[in-house]
């Protein structure tokens, strides 16, 4: 735990020459005894107390909070929320930088004034390189206000990790038994859906929709259309990759990812064989953030059995 | 009055907006001239009205015969509003919800039927019946504000409401809503039978129906904008919102619970609560307008740890007890 | 000003302006030295304002004539100051002037605007070296004012453009809303704080001076004191109100007397020229102090120490001494400030001077013998006079007829004494004062005397000199000023206007003894109106600058913390003592700091109470409804109603089951979370409802 009164100070570029000149100027003022050196000499000493304690009062009762995306994926942007909220009860806080420290990643947002009482998001962009876990430590706050002369910062622990999905590619051209509409596969029994089963009479009461008007004009009656009963199709996306690693592995993971990707656009239930730990077939949006959160942890050289696939589902097999 | 009270009022009604009282004269007209249909619901009734200012949707879920259908038709009487009613059947396809362009030989052009989703208030029953196909459909018209239909995008009319209902007990042939989509829906209600005495009354006093078709709308289209331009507008104090924040952090740090209500979530039951508010003429929020509103705003974002999301009845009184006494954990800003 | 018009200015605006106000501050801290040379004066804020105006074009443009400005510029500066024509200080401060005109008209990036600001710092440096006017302090308060506004602006700028790129930055840098009026009075609160810490950092500094070089302070001479009057002239005597001399006397006058009685003397002027006086020539000898002849039967008083600062310019080479028997001369500064001794001579008439004669302000001390001569002791000392008095004894050959027959009216069968106490009756009682210079007249004195019947001291003083030596009585002239005005800052201040003129009458064995026979009421100048009190104002002023700031030195900090200490062992003395005040000041003191304490104890308390820091940010009636509540709580849970955390207001009111606590929860909740009034009467009057409701249920 950083304690609350920790503090960094370091110079800026400016706040170094005018260290320097107020040595010259306190130099000069002993050397000549002009007393009005001593005033200039005092004037810039008490500047820099100012800005001291200016600077603290900017930086006090400023709590940070980090932001996380609920998804970032490698190689495409993600934004992150900085948000600071200033506890004082009067006093606002003038020119806020607040940025990571010590994590994986870096990024900073600057924020002008963040009135008293109240609440400010700065963000940054950061682009992801790898899959995985990237892990934040720190956020920063610090303020070079009120001269910029000195930059005075403050620790605060801000642990948080970020789950990177791998990075998104195109599928490779592995097709599952394919099926003419997207996501439904017909079963050979009437039902709801949309592909044609057979023709027969139309019955007084059902529906008009089920008219196949084209065979009633060519047989002069009504005659009605069957369809088939759809159901999801069912994918398992499995990767075995025991002998992998590096950026083998990484293209494998990445061509996996792809694959639930679109196999789940496509509306099938997709399920996950990895190596000694799987994911159950499922659709929806969490569904495929569960896989997708698989297969950005996954660790070269595992342990596990060979990858079992789930049975009744189309495999497709992932490899580099 | 003080220049600091008018400053305050100023500051509650936002331009096009009414005052808390007016909106409570509103809210009182309103529940009395429903409850000349639907007797003994008033806290049902002003949920809905409350969902209505809030500019949400309404899932009511329960068995059928309770008043569903009487409620939402008697909200659109009472309004003013254009009504349609959908019922959700597995052969339903997204066409018939959206409308459909079709080709008219007399002007060699395509004209475009609008569907029933362009009415302000919609009722769409046993919506747990249609595919997900199309109850996607419909739930992101609810999301958007907009239908896309031959790549033309189709504004849908202000006020928008839906109110779908479900029959939690059929379990076969149904396709129960995925969680993310049941976040869509601002509070879930259940209406639930009719109170003894209400019950016999309805026996020995006819049926409503007479009552539903005798009803006179008491607010128009524009007054419900202007609710709502107010309920925007009502006074959150910080502490309100924190209090907000803690009960949801609380749904997320309970072993009881999978997953915990997002900051949706949070959003809506401080929307909800603040409507709330300005329907019992206040023009502030206070501790228990968003107390009682957690169970209808919370209970169906949840998922409980070791079920499946958005399950049949067990699943949602388990959550609606798990959320309720969530809230007793949590201290009321005082 | 712009600044402060309706609309305000966008944050890129005030940083310019800023810097430029900056840079003008700076230069005045130059300009007050009057040394920087008329081209410059008029140059530099030319260019300020040009460079305001249409800066932002020249910006990058003919780099190479700017180059070449500045190049030949410091060969020129350099080749002066090697040849000895020119000071370094002053050509470094023109120098610095020249660049900051080049860089108020390049400014458009952080290097730019950062690099003008350390110009500015240096020509404030240049000007603290060049001047130690009064003039500069006030340029050193513009200065530390605009420079906050600056730094702060610029900082906010660059940090604005830094962070968010150009494209982000530009609406934030156009936007009116940063630079308001209170962001300035906030940033001048800082510079103000900055100014505070300066003093203190100014007043506890070490004064350890290493070089000791001082540089020699220039000035523009005024017409002195001269050694010759001239009677015939046109036009009234103008007040002049500058102050010349500044005087603390020790002991100190009459307690409360805001003015002086006194004459300080200057030359004695001994030769009648028929329109005027002048000095008799004489050579210079170094001083000597003869003992004072004893002239009152009183008992002898302490000497009157004056301690007397000269003003540059108005007595240039005379010492002016005091009323009395001078017994001592000696200089504040023993070295002038090129460094020679200064050395004290005297003439033949009496008068002092200093050698070697420089401008500047010349401080040194007085003492004099203060005798009033007793008219007793005066006579009787017979009218043989030594032959060196002839001058003093010369009349013309063609004196008016009337004044011989007026000297012989007042003074004749008398002793000397009583002919000149006589004489001086007479003018001061019979003729009247005017301002007005009766022009040129052939003869002045039979003018004043029998015409015209009135004149300023100068005719006063001749006429009388005149009447006396026609009586054959040894008399001169004698020049100086008359009185002193007291200022707040602690000395008596003479001004130019004070200029007087009287009569010494010379007694054997007794000595020149001062005679003015102008009305008391008229000698010296009565300055009054709100010019001549500014300008004593201002005089005050720059003698606390000088005291306070320019000569403070290792002594004067020595002794300042000598007072603190004898302050603090004072106090210290008076609580522990036994004096009588001493039990009622610990009482006093005891009582302060209970009330201190209790202060701060109710402070704490209170924020405990109303859970930290939170209680501090309501407003009164939210916190009232907040006791309100806290307050129907407790008797609720008296009341055997369970009351969790987690209790909403409502529901308590709900199990409670009385009218009396929803009306309550409803005050409550108006005025906690919706803004509404609570009088202290209403939560009163809640609070005794609850009370009857609980008990009656």
């Amino acid at each position: 735990m950083t304690p609350d009164w920790k503090r960094r100070l370091t110079f800026t570029r400016v706040g170094r020459w005018y260290t320097g000149l107020t040595i010259g100027i306190g130099l000069a003022a002993i050397n000549t005894g002009n007393n009005l050196l001593f005033l200039v000499l005092g004037l810039l000493l008490a500047s820099i107390a100012v800005s001291g304690i200016l600077s603290e009062q900017s930086l006090k009762g400023v709590r940070v909070e980090r932001r996380l995306p609920s998804g970032a994926t490698a190689g495409e942007p993600a934004l992150i929320g900085l948000l600071a909220r200033n506890t004082k009860p009067r006093a606002p806080s003038f020119s806020l930088e607040l940025r990571e420290r010590g994590g994986d990643v870096e990024g900073r947002g600057f924020l002008v004034l963040l009135p008293a009482q109240q609440a400010a998001e700065a963000a940054y962009r950061f682009v992801p390189e790898r899959r995985g876990v990237h892990r934040f430590e720190q956020l920063e706050v610090a303020t070079r206000a009120p001269f910029g002369l000195f930059e005075k910062s403050r620790p605060l622990d801000a642990p948080a990790e970020l789950i990177v999905f791998p990075r998104r590619v195109a599928p490779p051209q592995l097709q599952a038994r394919s099926s003419a509409r997207d996501g439904e596969r017909p079963e050979d029994r009437i039902g709801v859906g949309y592909e044609m089963h057979s023709l027969r009479d139309h019955r007084a009461g059902e529906d008009a929709r089920t008219i196949h008007w084209k065979s009633s004009a060519r047989a002069g009656r009504l005659i009605g259309v069957d369809r088939e009963q759809e159901h999801r199709r069912r994918v398992c996306v499995l990767l075995d990759h025991r002998r992998l690693s590096g950026a083998m592995l990484e293209s494998a993971v990445e061509k996996a990812a792809a694959l639930v990707e679109r196999e789940m656009d496509a509306g099938a239930e997709v399920s996950l064989a990895l190596c000694g730990e799987g994911l159950a077939s499922g659709s929806g949006e969490a569904h495929l953030r569960a896989a997708l959160t698989m297969l950005a942890l996954v660790q070269p050289a595992p342990r596990g059995p060979a990858p079992a696939p789930e049975s009744g589902a189309a495999v497709l097999e992932a490899s580099p | 009055m003080t220049p600091e009270d008018g400053a305050s009022a100023k500051k509650i009604t936002p331009l096009g907006g009414c005052t808390p009282e007016e909106a409570r004269r509103l809210a009182e007209s309103l529940d009395s001239n429903i409850s000349r249909a639907l007797r003994g619901k008033q806290e049902i009734v002003e949920l809905a009205l409350a969902a209505l200012a809030a500019g949400g949707h309404l899932l009511l879920e329960d068995v059928p015969g309770v008043g569903k259908t009487t409620l939402a038709q008697a909200l659109a009487r009472s309004l003013d509003l254009a009504f349609a009613r959908v019922q959700f059947t597995s052969d339903l396809l997204p066409g018939d919800i959206t409308g459909v362009s079709i080709y008219d030989q007399s002007r060699a052009s395509f004209l475009f039927k609008p569907g029933p989703i362009f009415a302000n208030l919609i009722l769409a029953d046993e919506i747990n019946r249609t595919t997900p196909r199309t109850q996607s459909c419909l739930l992101e018209a609810m999301s958007e504000g907009q239908v896309s239909v031959d790549g033309v995008a189709r504004p849908l009319p202000a006020p928008f409401m839906v109110l779908a209902t479900q029959n939690p007990h059929e379990h076969a042939g149904t396709y129960p809503l995925p969680e993310s989509q049941l976040d869509r829906f601002l509070l879930r209600l259940s209406v639930g039978y009719p109170a003894a005495e209400v019950e016999r009354e309805l026996l020995l006093g006819g049926g409503t129906h007479e009552e539903l078709m005798h009803l006179r709308p008491v607010a128009s289209a524009q007054d419900v904008r202007r609710l709502q331009g107010a309920a925007a507008g009502v006074k959150v104090a910080r502490e309100i919102a924190d209090y907000v924040l803690a009960i949801a952090a609380a749904t997320r740090n309970t072993p009881l619970v999978s997953l915990g209500a997002s900051p949706r979530g949070a959003i809506a039951l401080l929307g909800v609560a603040k409507a709330r508010a300005l329907l019992r003429g206040r023009g502030y929020v206070e501790p228990d307008d968003v107390k009682d509103l957690c169970v209808p705003v919370l209970a169906h974002r949840i998922t409980l740890s070791g079920r499946g999301p958005g399950g049949g009845e067990i699943e949602r009184l388990s959550a609606e007890r798990v959320v309720r006494d969530l809230v007793e954990q949590v201290p009321v800003p005082e | 000003m712009k600044l402060f018009a309706g609309k305000g200015v966008s944050l890129l605006q005030a940083q310019q302006l800023a810097g430029s106000l900056a840079a003008l501050s700076a230069f005045a801290a130059c300009a007050v030295s009057e040394e920087l040379g008329l081209a410059l004066l008029i140059l530099f804020p030319a260019a300020l304002i040009g460079a305001h105006y249409w800066g932002g074009r020249f910006y990058e443009k003919a780099q190479w004539a700017w180059t070449v400005l500045v190049v030949f510029a410091f060969l020129v500066f350099a080749a002066q100051v090697l040849a000895g024509q020119l000071d370094i200080v002053l050509a470094a401060a023109r120098f610095a002037l020249l660049l900051c005109i080049h860089r108020l008209w390049h400014r458009r990036n952080q290097r730019d605007e950062l690099l003008l600001l350390l110009l500015c710092l240096l020509l404030l440096c240049a000007g603290a070296a060049l001047s130690a006017q009064l003039l500069f302090g006030f340029a050193f308060l513009a200065f530390s004012v605009t420079a906050t506004w600056a730094m702060a602006f610029t900082h906010l700028r660059f940090e604005i453009e830094s962070g968010r790129g150009p494209a982000g930055s530009a609406a934030l840098l156009q936007s009116r809303r940063i630079a308001t009026p209170a962001l300035l009075a906030g940033l001048g609160g800082l510079s103000l704080l900055g100014l505070v810490g300066s003093a203190l950092i100014f007043f506890t500094f070490p004064r350890v001076t290493i070089g000791g070089l001082r540089r020699p302070s220039r000035g523009v001479p005024v017409a002195g004191l001269g050694d010759r009057i001239d009677l015939s002239g046109h036009g009234t005597i103008a007040d002049d109100p500058r102050v010349v001399l500044r005087v603390r006397l020790d002991p100190p006058p009459d307690a409360g007397r805001k003015s002086l009685t006194e004459h300080w003397r200057a030359r004695a002027l001994s030769v009648w020229t028929g329109l005027g006086w002048r000095a008799l020539e004489s050579g210079l000898a170094p001083a000597r102090f003869p003992p004072p002849p004893k002239l009152s039967k009183a008992r002898r008083q302490p000497p009157l120490v004056a301690d007397i600062e000269a003003v540059a310019g108005f007595s240039e080479g005379v010492i002016l001494t005091p009323e009395g028997w001078p017994l001592a001369v000696s200089f504040g500064r023993p070295l002038s400030a090129r460094g020679s001794a200064l050395r004290l001579y005297r003439d033949a008439a009496g008068d002092f001077f200093y050698q070697p004669v420089e401008v500047g302000d010349l401080r040194y001390t007085v003492v004099a013998e203060r005798t009033t001569p007793e008219l007793d002791l005066l006579r009787g000392r017979g009218e043989k006079y030594p032959p060196w008095l002839a001058a003093d004894l010369a009349v013309p050959a063609d004196l008016d007829p009337r004044l011989r027959d007026l000297s012989r009216r007042l003074t004749a069968e008398k002793d000397p004494a009583d002919a000149a106490t006589a004489v001086e009756r007479y003018l001061s009682s019979t003729l009247q004062y005017s301002r007005e210079l009766a022009g040129e007249q052939k003869d002045p004195i039979a003018h004043f005397l029998f015409e015209r019947r009135k004149g300023h001291c100068e005719l006063f003083s001749s006429a009388m000199v005149l009447l006396l030596r026609t009586a054959g009585i040894p008399a001169r002239n004698v020049t100086g000023y008359y009185g002193g005005e007291w200022t707040d800052a602690g000395y008596y201040a003479v001004r130019a206007g004070d200029a007087h003129s009287w009569v010494e009458v010379y007694f054997p064995r007794a000595g020149w003894v001062l005679f003015d026979p102008t009305p008391a009421a008229e000698r010296g100048s009565r300055q009054e109106g709100l010019w001549a009190r500014a300008v004593l104002a201002w005089d005050a002023l720059q003698q606390k600058w000088r005291a306070f700031i320019v000569d403070y030195d290792l002594l004067a900090q020595a002794q300042m913390v000598k007072q603190i200490g004898s302050m603090l062992s004072e106090a210290g003395r008076r609580l522990s003592g036994k004096g009588a005040g001493a039990a009622q000041l610990r009482l006093v003191l005891g009582g302060l700091v209970a009330l201190v304490v209790a202060a701060l104890l109710g402070f704490a308390l209170r924020r405990v109470r109303l859970g930290g820091r939170r209680g501090a940010m309501l407003g009164i009636d939210e916190r009232r409804a907040l006791q309100l509540w806290r307050r129907a709580r407790r008797r609720l849970s008296r009341a055997g109603i369970e009351l969790g955390p987690a209790t909403t207001p409502q529901e308590a009111a709900e199990r409670a089951r009385v009218a009396a606590a929803h009306e309550l929860v409803a005050a409550y909740s108006a005025a906690r979370w919706g803004g509404a009034r609570l009088s202290a009467e209403q939560a009163r009057a809640l609070l005794r409802g609850l009370d009857r409701a609980l008990a009656g249920a």
